[in-house]
């Protein structure tokens, strides 16, 4: 009667996270966060969280869940099945204030803008070749899309100016981590990374009476490498302990700008171009975890990742562009409790998670973190599980009250 | 054992077909971008290869020397090979098409300084010249930029008993050009000191004070964020951001709600009082520090003089004076390649403005002050956008009314200690380019 119960809880708990997919990832920029460059809710990505991590707090140190295991702790691969197949989907929704010319001078919102991306943004194969766990994976790691905005005027239903704003991007990280298993209380592991994408940025003005078009378009193309690793320390077999890195490294852009101002009754054309070899300089990335397990259904893990983003800087069409920003530690804790049951007399099995994120910002003003609570459920039968993990919380410090939501699924095979 | 065996191999090709589906599908929901790169080139004249490259649908570009050049792009090329119509590279010989060459300084704003470009430039002519140039700080912005002056004299190091003359740039930060033309200014005097005997004689005689970026960081609003941008930086307590540094000067500040803009949204607001914006404080100290014979403060566009008053359509007291120096710099203008510039009284002329530059360095030096609108001469013609090729031609016609103001300058502190008339000391103001 008990199981029973618990069985029924937790697969009612399921299906409402599974429908609970719209808006799943309110959050915006804050005050003094409003460059292009800036990633979608946080500037933080170190990693990579699939709905398993996500569920208990986004950590990911000490405790190999699935093959994303690979971008945050490659030490903790030889931990993992023979093969471990991952694949991730989101859905994220952000509330932005100010980005670009919105909120900034030029166009004014009486509201919080939305803007909502679902994407399969992570697969992975984790496998094992004799001593070595290899893995190579996939990641969305960032995305640089804004709202677009439009404004217009018109005057007797007529239209007589126009402005709009778009904005898109993507950074993409493919790695490829091995991890050994030294001896009995040591684990170590190193992954390549290569990351690319683009942002492109187009502004118009129009015009009408007489005709004037101005045009502004900013397209980047975006490359970069660097490492990352780790090292994992079975203290006892209830305590492990983490050290995980990721390297600084130099995020090029080729860079092109097109300034155009159009006067066709004059036949007036105004071309300034521009070409250049960016670079965004990435912080180091440090972290510690651990985890202690009560019981081999009880876990709890606390991760704390220290970002040197005051080493932070852009070099923008050949200009040192200042960003005034500060060192921060992240903090994740979560627990995770795995329950099982029988249904048609299979066994399977049913972690519950649950965490705690503060997920600080770079910027020195305002001092602004985001307070994040989150839950995740799976379900594992056989050799394949299904997970389902958000998060929910409220940012402090810019004053405007705002708020952030993310829901992940994930799939994952195992051998 | 041969159950293991079985298991790793199954492992393998698993393996194999998981990895081509990890590379495609994080690939799915994202667009590439790429840039594809032309060439010009060019192939013997001949009609029936006219006719044969215009069915290909290449894109000719012009005639020269029994050669037809031809802008081709990667897949263009292919299909000349295919076709064996022999072609030349010829790319090298067209400079713009080049990226080096297209782009200078290959900033996003072209030929345009940046704060930072022009920081570096003044240092750079301080560097260069470092018995006639100083560079000062004004004071900083609200984002913290300096507000930079460039001196220009000889001795500059001293404060000497000679003419004192300022010339301002860029209260709005969409007109660019206006920051050109005085730093051009200062580089011509500078770098014509030792070869020509007339600019000596200027700069030896006077203290030329050059403020080329009043707004420094609405000029890098402008530049990164939105081109048509006028006010500085000030988050205004509606929300809403800057306030316009033309509105914010001290004499007749707020005389009426038509030259200026109680509302904080408005293009033309004001502020919350005279010189509530560090960067007119900056202008403001450095004028009552200083005791300067005539002020200048480009913007752009219309192409045209104007002079006190702003606030009012009635004249000011020297009407007459005013008028007759900036019809002289009109025909100085005029003179170098026939563009001329209206001129007049700014309340009367433009439309009206209260809390601007001039009006207060007339109302409370009585020194005459000038707004120069630079080209464009209308909104059809560019607007706020001049091409980069023109900034030179619009630096070269505003020279000659320079020296002559600067001349004047002299003059008139000259005469002020021998008390010749100020008729006679406009006529003596003559343009020395």
């Amino acid at each position: 009667m008990k199981k029973q119960s618990i069985y029924f809880i937790s697969l009612s708990v399921f299906i409402v996270l599974i429908f609970y997919l719209p808006p799943c990832s309110w959050s915006q920029l804050v005050i003094g966060q409003y460059e292009d460059e800036a990633p979608f809710r946080t500037w933080n990505s170190f990693g990579f969280a699939t709905a398993t991590s996500l569920g208990r707090g986004e950590t990911a140190f000490t405790l190999a869940s699935d093959s994303s295991v690979a971008l945050v702790n490659p030490a903790l691969l030889p931990l993992l099945p023979k093969m471990t197949v991952t694949l991730n989907s989101s859905f994220s929704s952000a509330l932005f204030f100010k980005y670009s010319l919105v909120n900034t001078g030029v166009l004014h919102s009486t509201e919080n803008l939305a803007l909502g991306i679902y994407a399969i943004d992570f697969a992975g194969i984790a496998f094992r070749l004799k001593k070595w766990t290899f893995a190579l994976v996939a990641a969305a790691a960032e995305s640089y899309d804004r709202p677009p905005a439009v404004a217009e005027y018109m005057e007797n239903g007529i239209l007589l100016y126009k402005l709009s704003l778009s904005q898109e991007g993507i950074l993409r990280v493919m790695n490829f981590s091995a991890g050994h298993k030294i001896n009995d209380w040591l684990y170590a592991g190193l992954g390549l990374n290569f990351c690319s994408g683009y942002l492109k940025r187009e502004m118009t003005d129009h015009w009408e009476r007489p005709t004037i078009d101005i045009t502004d378009r900013i397209s980047q193309d975006f490359r970069g490498f660097f490492l990352n690793g780790g090292f994992l320390f079975n203290i006892s077999a209830k305590l492990r302990t983490a050290l995980v890195f990721q390297t600084p490294y130099k995020k090029k852009s080729k860079s092109q700008s097109f300034l155009n101002y159009s006067a066709p009754a004059r036949q007036t054309e105004i071309t300034i171009k521009a070409a250049s070899e960016d670079t965004y300089k990435q912080p180091f990335v440090l972290g510690i975890g651990g985890s202690y397990a009560f019981s081999q259904k009880f876990n709890l893990a606390l991760d704390l990742t220290y970002y040197n983003w005051s080493s932070y800087s852009v070099e923008y069409f050949e200009e040192q562009l200042t960003r005034n920003f500060k060192n921060i530690l992240k903090i994740g804790a979560g627990v995770e409790y795995i329950n099982f049951f029988r249904l048609f007399g299979q066994r399977f099995d049913n972690p519950l998670r649950a965490g705690l994120v503060i997920d600080s910002q770079p910027m020195e003003e305002p001092n602004s973190y985001y307070l994040y609570f989150s839950l995740g459920i799976g379900i594992r039968w056989k050799n394949l599980s299904l997970d389902l993990g958000s998060f929910s919380g409220k940012e402090k410090g810019s004053g405007d009250n705002l708020s952030g939501r993310k829901v992940a699924l994930s799939l994952s095979y195992r051998i | 054992m041969k159950e293991s065996v079985y298991g790793e191999r199954l492992v393998k090709r698993r393996a194999i077909l998981v990895l081509l589906f990890i590379f495609l599908c994080p690939q799915l929901p994202f667009e590439l971008q790429s840039f594809e790169e032309t060439e010009i080139i060019s192939v013997v004249k001949s009609a029936s290869l006219v006719k044969r490259l215009q069915e290909i649908g290449l894109d000719l570009l012009l005639e020269l020397n029994n050669r037809i050049y031809i802008v081709a792009t990667p897949s263009d090329l292919e299909h000349l090979r295919v076709e064996n119509i022999p072609f030349l590279f010829e790319t090298t010989k067209f400079y713009p098409f080049s990226q080096k060459e297209l782009f200078p300084q290959g900033g996003i704003n072209g030929k345009y300084h940046s704060y930072r470009e022009l920081r570096e430039e003044l240092s750079d002519l301080q560097k260069r010249y470092p018995r006639q140039a100083k560079v000062y700080i004004l004071g900083d912005s609200l984002e913290k930029r300096h507000i930079y002056a460039l001196k220009i004299s000889d001795n500059v190091a001293l404060d000497e008993e000679e003419a004192e003359v300022l010339f301002l740039g860029c209260h709005h930060a969409r007109e660019w050009i206006s920051v050109e033309v005085p730093l051009l200014f200062g580089k011509y005097l500078l770098e014509n000191y030792d070869q020509s005997p007339e600019v000596k004689q200027l700069v030896d005689q006077s203290e030329i004070w050059l403020v080329p970026l009043v707004n420094p960081d609405g000029l890098e609003y402008s530049i990164h964020f939105y081109r048509y941008w006028r006010k500085n930086r000030r988050l205004n307590s509606d929300g809403s951001y800057g306030v316009d540094l033309n509105r914010n000067y001290g004499y007749k500040w707020a005389y009426d709600d038509t030259g200026s803009s109680p509302l904080p949204y408005s293009a033309v607001y004001r502020g919350i009082a005279p010189f509530s914006e560090p960067e007119t404080k900056a202008i403001q100290d450095l004028f009552l520090k200083k005791d300067f014979q005539v002020l200048i403060t480009y913007h752009s566009f219309s192409q045209v003089i104007l002079y006190p008053w702003g606030y009012t359509k009635e004249p000011a007291k020297e009407h007459d004076k005013l008028q007759q120096i900036a019809a002289k710099m009109a025909e100085y203008i005029q003179q170098v390649n026939g563009n001329f510039y209206e001129y007049g009284q700014s309340g009367q002329t433009l439309y009206l403005t209260n809390g601007d530059t001039t009006d207060w360095a007339y109302g409370t030096s009585s020194i005459p002050s000038y707004t120069i609108e630079l080209p464009p001469v209308d909104e059809l013609s560019g607007g706020f956008f001049n091409s980069e090729e023109e900034i030179d031609r619009i630096f070269q016609e505003n020279l000659p009314a320079m020296l002559y103001l600067v001349n004047f300058s002299i003059q008139n502190y000259e005469s002020q200690k021998s008390s010749v008339s100020l008729v006679q000391t406009i006529d003596k103001g003559t343009s020395i380019r």
